[in-house]
């Protein structure tokens, strides 16, 4: 069901832009990729390779999301939020202000290791003290991190307007001018690390039941927490790549995807997958329906998380902590 | 130096909640002077809401709370806290706060905006302090305390306070037994030197050992009222917590003392 | 009082190191003599030090001071340490509005800056409050909701400035980093003029700050008008986020760190914090300045993103410190 719609919605998104391709035409044109007719260029020149970085990033960020919500027991975490993606992006940015070489797709071994880098400091961060992560302690961490990247990123930027007018889009998560050699290569990382995410899925279940249960199942919680993080930092590495640092759709996706099919991660990694995609694809696709404009994919996605995350923070905490303290 | 001195606390028909049914029905209760009263009934039976609105921490949904024939809620806020003293459930002192600062805030209803801190203030604190026994703690933190002595400086805020009425919601809760006593201890000697206390309390016998008039509520209603040994009997027991209890005296003191019986 | 002396003599040290420093490094002694009489220094000397890096070093104090005297106000009536103006969205609310106003610059005067970041940090505010409100408020639903009103803000900042042109958004980069670059005396004297009226009303308030740390159900206790004083809390935080803001960006983690050094050298008093995070929270600001600056010379940092680079770890530390709770 859910992948009929996303198919139909791919389709829909192809037919939206500065021009509008009619559904029969667009057939026609897909249908011959070596045609000359200007349909046909927009479509693999423009849209094909925008579609497919929308529903790479996407699943991509949802799976990381679900995944990092299991591994920190937090069902506030996404790559955006704690921090993941600006360890991505700044690392991007530094290597290309620095080498002058044009963004290629050897990029995401950058992005891997800022991402990384990132995950771990928030971690460590987050997890200092006998309380352990707690998810307040843990977003706090994120947003700190976050917010000393963007900082740092701005610096390099200020300094290499050159630089500067070639990621800005790409800095607030916009899916404008991607061309089919940048997508193609990350669609194999990608496929590579959702492909192990699917696989490895009854692990994150167990994970997700607390370090206490999951060591009493018999885990070895190392091993599993090494993976699921290594898990995280290939996909929303790749995803930044794609798609610029995009918050909230791992955030909002998998809240989803459990509400509706329940906490086991062989229904949840999946349902994130399609999920993310359709969610990613849509919040692109549609400012440029209803608005004819042109508004970056991570704005779209703010202005749907964000309002979702204050709903989540309103319902987990309740009434009786006025006088708690956060750490 | 109080107009309202002997002034007593009452609840006419009062019904409060929390927005959704109301918690309190219907009570009508007047505080008696120069008593300690205790508060006794099964969780969500209303004592703790029934006590904050008394205290005005909470409004009335119907009916009034008057203090000397006046009602509360056309009294300003400071002037209320001039008489009636409230510690409310689980205060969290911030860090680092010291006992003599967190006593040195019960002045706050006595001074203006820009007044200075006077020699009657100063007084009313070192009394406070002498009479919770806390006055050697004045420069420890709050955090560095035992529960008892922790609450017993609490309690010395609401005394700098200087009002004739001490309203206490669960006092003892979360500590061991001594400390219930160290606490309850102090609450009676208060009562002793002529303050009107009501506390809400969760354990039977100890309010049966230490307060001169205990009130039974059930369901947002009053039960029972009396002394110890008027209000706590086993068919009180049995209607309001619906308890099969043996009810003995102590031989020592007098109070009543309830021994459940485990449910056949 | 010695505390207040020393800290004193520490800001004192710290402007005159602010204004002898930069490309040109001037002896203290020009500095103090261009600053005491300008008409015996040399007139370059004086020429640099009364128009441009006085007016810089006064402005870091300011804001300095408002972002530090905003950040105890906050972390007193949510009672939460680690809430600021910063990290809870205030600060992001009122660079919205600056954000619009600098890319729109041309339709929108510059006098209307603090008006409209003032409003930026007062909708904010309110925002986060009415959201928080559940049948009284929670520090941690204030705390994470803040944070989710920030990332919104944020998202629609950057959308903002990819409105302009390359160099809008690089103004609008190098403005919503947090620069002490464009300091000059009009804008100096606006901020200063934003801000004496909030600081009064904070500081003439501290006794109710008092009472916040301890709780609502405390404070009513004693007799305290809670959400009026909250109210009344509220608005003067806005408007000091809000002139700092406008005058020199969001400058990050001074309002979280100020108050907690403040409070280990004069207490938790409020009548003492205040002016002690005040004066603590203008040092910071003038040392990350002058570090911004001298560091990697003659490349400039924007003075933000040194104390955003200072504030991770010192965050890390709160963490540590607080690690048994």
């Amino acid at each position: 069901m859910l992948a009929l719609a996303l198919v139909a919605l791919s389709l829909w998104s192809l037919t939206v832009g500065a021009s509008a391709i009619p559904l029969r035409d667009l057939i026609t044109a897909l249908t011959d990729p070596y045609g000359a007719s200007r349909d046909s260029i927009v479509l693999f020149q423009v849209r094909l390779p925008r579609l497919l970085a929308a529903l790479s990033a996407g699943s991509a960020l949802a799976v990381a999301g679900a995944i990092m919500q299991a591994l920190t027991g937090n069902p506030l975490a996404d790559p955006g939020l704690l921090g993941v993606n600006a360890g991505a992006a700044f690392a991007i940015v530094t290597v290309l202000s620095l080498t002058r070489i044009p963004a290629g797709p050897e990029l995401v071994w950058v992005g891997f290791l800022g991402a990384a880098t990132a995950a771990l400091a928030v971690y460590a961060l987050g997890s200092v003290g006998r309380s352990g992560t707690t998810p307040v302690k843990l977003v706090l961490a994120g947003v700190v991190v976050g917010s000393l990247l963007i900082s740092l990123t701005t610096t390099v930027l200020l300094h290499d307007s050159g630089t500067l007018d070639e990621v800005r889009f790409w800095t607030a998560g916009s899916l404008k001018n991607r061309r089919m050699a940048d997508v193609l290569p990350m669609m194999s990382y990608l496929l590579v690390a959702l492909a192990v995410a699917v696989s490895l899925a009854s692990q994150f279940t167990s994970l997700s039941l607390g370090a206490e249960i999951a060591r009493g199942l018999g885990q070895n919680l190392a091993l599993w927490r090494a993976v699921s993080a290594a898990i995280v930092v290939a996909l929303a590495g790749t995803a930044v790549v794609v798609a610029g640092p995009l918050g909230f759709v791992g955030l909002v996706v998998p809240h989803i995807a459990r509400m509706s099919a329940g906490p086991d991660y062989r229904w949840t990694i999946p349902l994130c997958l399609l999920g993310g995609a359709m969610l990613t694809l849509l919040a692109d696709t549609l400012p440029r329906a209803l608005l004819d404009r042109d508004i970056p994919v991570g704005v779209t996605m703010a202005v749907i998380g964000a309002p979702f995350f204050i709903h989540l923070a309103r319902r987990r905490t309740g009434r009786n902590n006025a006088t708690g303290a956060a750490a | 130096m109080n107009n309202s001195a002997g002034a007593i606390l009452t609840a006419q028909d009062l019904w409060a909640g929390y927005g959704g049914a109301p918690v309190v029905r219907g009570v009508d209760f007047a505080v008696a002077p120069g008593r300690l009263t205790a508060i006794l009934g099964p969780n969500g039976c209303g004592k703790s809401t029934l006590l904050r609105t008394l205290a005005g921490l909470q409004k009335a949904e119907r009916g009034e709370v008057t203090l000397g024939g006046r009602p509360i809620a056309r009294m300003g806020s400071k002037a209320l806290a001039r008489v009636v003293s409230v510690l409310a459930q689980n205060s969290v002192a911030p860090e680092r706060l010291t006992v003599g600062d967190l006593v040195r805030q019960g002045r706050y209803p006595h001074r203006g905006l820009f007044s200075m801190w006077s020699s009657s203030d100063q007084a009313a604190v070192d009394e406070a302090l002498e009479m919770t026994g806390t006055a050697h703690l004045a420069d420890r933190a709050m955090e560095t305390l035992s529960g008892g002595q922790r609450q017993r400086a609490w309690i010395a805020m609401t005394l700098a306070q200087q009002g004739e009425i001490l309203l206490l919601d669960e006092p003892t809760t979360f500590l061991d037994p001594a400390h219930q006593l160290e606490v309850l201890g102090l609450i009676r000697a208060l009562s002793e030197a002529g303050k009107t206390v009501v506390t809400v309390l969760h354990d039977l016998n100890l309010a049966a050992e230490f307060a001169g008039e205990v009130v039974l509520m059930r369901e947002g209603e009053i039960r029972a009222r009396g002394t110890p040994r008027e209000a706590l009997t086993e068919a009180t027991l049995a209607q309001v917590f619906g308890l099969s209890a043996l009810v003995v005296t102590n031989p020592e003191t007098g109070a009543p003392v309830c021994l459940p019986r485990a449910p056949q | 009082m010695t505390r207040f002396a020393v800290l004193i003599v520490v800001l004192a040290a710290a402007m005159v190191a602010s204004v002898a420093m930069g490309e040109l490094n001037l002896a203290p002694r020009d500095v103090i003599s261009a600053l005491t009489a300008p008409e015996t220094a040399p007139p370059y000397v004086a020429m640099i030090v009364n128009d441009l890096r006085l007016p810089r070093a006064i402005m870091a104090l300011l804001v300095g001071a408002a972002l530090a005297v905003a950040g105890t106000a906050t972390q007193a009536i949510m009672r939460n340490p680690l809430a600021e103006p910063g990290l809870i969205g205030i600060n992001s609310g009122a660079a919205l509005m600056a954000v619009i106003v600098i890319v729109e610059t041309g339709t929108l005067p510059d006098r209307l800056m603090p008006v409209l970041s003032f409003a930026g940090a007062l909708g904010m505010s309110v925002l986060i409050y009415a959201l928080a409100w559940r049948e009284g408020t929670s520090s941690l639903r204030i705390i994470l909701i803040g944070i989710g009103l920030g990332a919104l803000a944020g998202a629609a900042a950057t959308f903002v400035s990819l409105m302009g042109d390359v160099a809008a958004a690089q103004r609008a980069m190098t403005w919503l980093a947090g620069s002490l670059q464009d300091s000059r005396w009009p804008k100096v004297v606006t901020l200063a003029a934003w801000s004496v009226l909030p600081f009064a009303v904070l500081w003439g308030l501290a006794r109710e700050l008092d009472l916040f740390r301890m709780g609502d159900e405390v404070g009513q206790g004693l007799g305290q008008n809670v959400d009026l004083m909250r109210g009344v809390i509220i608005l003067a935080c806005a408007a000091l986020a809000g002139a700092a803001v406008a005058a020199t960006g969001p400058v990050a983690f001074v309002g979280l760190a100020a108050p907690h050094i403040a409070r280990k050298i004069v207490g938790a008093s409020h009548r003492l914090l205040i002016p002690a995070a005040a004066l603590t929270g203008a040092i910071l600001v003038l040392l990350a300045d002058i570090a911004a600056r001298r560091l990697l010379a003659p490349v400039q940092l924007p003075v933000g993103v040194m104390t955003a680079i200072l504030g991770a770890p010192f965050f890390g530390w709160l963490l540590w410190t607080r690690r048994n709770e």
